[in-house]
């Protein structure tokens, strides 16, 4: 184990752990609307991980794109779709 | 049953990744414990150029990252605009021949509506202040512009399709816009070569400062001496792309709020 563990790093440690955990449930979740507010959620992990990173440009450009254009742009698209994703037998749940 | 076990593991799964990246992070020497107190030699060469006037390379602003954006690699950022314009093409090309529905999206109720208009006055003032200082502090033309599409999709969420549109924001216009900030950077990356023609001396595309061998420049200072650091091209450039990038998103988002049934039968016209 390492001598020192800066808090800087445990919280990278956590935050890079929670999008890993939304990821999977995004994946595995058959409402679209609560996969899409996982994402969401994945992407404030990631921007609170980049904070700590202290690359703010980053963060800039990631905050407008992932948290507000990509959640909005999904929930228009789905707006105009089915909100479950149709089961093995091709019929909707 | 079967959901506790679930969690169960992946609580144990969270807990192995903390350790094991905290014990990578610190034995690989990504992120030494404690942090390294030097930089890498490229990061050096940057940080040690970008505002040091004695150096052949600077480009007169402290904000290195926008130097490496519009100073350094700058061509490749006037490429990715490029490639940014031809998806809005894309996206207008989808919806072409559509006239402005007479059916519109109402907005939210009084209380959203209300919280919505405060905001929405706060927001365009941050992205400007992103943009316009982006030579400066972090951000930049592109950040501001997000930051700024992100005022007008809430303006169509919360307060329908017909609060801008109804304010003149019609689609010839903010493409108009969209295509003036990409005149406006082509401008720029080429003023200092047409300069250099000028006075029949060697210049660069996308030069930005003076160089002993091509002893053209934009300037740095506005109003000479004591003046406004404005980092020659840096600034106008972000200007231009702030421009391209609030007018191209705000304009797929408009494109994006038209009602479903006049999209069905409209590409019939």
């Amino acid at each position: 184990m390492p001598e020192q563990v800066y808090l800087c790093h445990v919280l990278i440690a956590l935050f890079m752990t929670y999008a890993l955990i939304l990821t999977y449930k995004t994946l595995v979740e058959r409402d679209m609307l609560k996969a899409i507010i996982y994402s969401a959620g994945q992407a404030v992990a990631y921007t609170l991980a980049l904070t700590l990173l202290a690359a703010p440009d980053l963060v800039l450009a990631y905050v407008a794109v992932g948290v507000g254009m990509y959640t909005a742009l999904f929930l228009f698209v789905l707006s105009r779709t089915e909100r479950f994703e149709a089961v093995q037998g091709g019929e909707a749940t | 049953m079967k959901g506790a076990a679930r969690d169960a593991a992946l609580a144990v799964l969270a807990l192995v990744v903390i350790l094991g990246l905290l014990v990578g992070l610190a034995r690989t020497g990504t992120l030494a414990v404690p942090p390294p107190e030097g930089n890498r030699p490229l990061a050096d060469k940057f940080l040690k150029t970008t505002y040091n006037w004695t150096s052949d390379l600077w480009s007169a602003s402290p904000e290195v990252v926008t130097s490496i954006l519009w100073d350094y690699r700058g061509l490749d950022t006037v490429y990715e605009t490029g490639v940014f314009f031809l998806a809005i093409i894309g996206a207008i090309a989808l919806v072409r021949g559509i006239k402005t529905p007479s059916l519109r999206w109402r907005g939210m109720s009084v209380v959203a509506r209300t919280v919505s208009k405060i905001t929405l006055v706060a927001i365009p003032v941050v992205a400007a202040s992103i943009a316009l200082h982006g030579h400066l502090t972090p951000g930049g033309g592109f950040q501001g512009g997000s930051v700024f599409a992100v005022a007008s999709l809430l303006a169509i969420v919360a307060l329908g399709t017909g609060f801008l549109t109804g304010r003149g924001w019609s689609k010839d216009r903010l493409l108009a816009f969209r295509t003036l900030g990409l005149l406006l950077i082509a401008l720029v990356a080429v003023s200092a070569l047409i300069l250099a023609l000028l006075k029949g001396e060697m210049g660069y595309i996308m030069q930005n400062q003076w160089k002993p061998w091509a002893r053209v420049g934009l300037g740095y200072l506005f109003g000479g001496g004591n003046g406004i650091l404005y980092s020659g091209s840096l600034f106008f450039l972000n200007l231009a792309e702030f421009l391209a990038v609030s007018a191209g998103l705000s304009l797929v988002f408009i494109l994006m709020g038209l009602p479903w049934e006049s999209l069905k039968g409209g590409a019939s016209e």
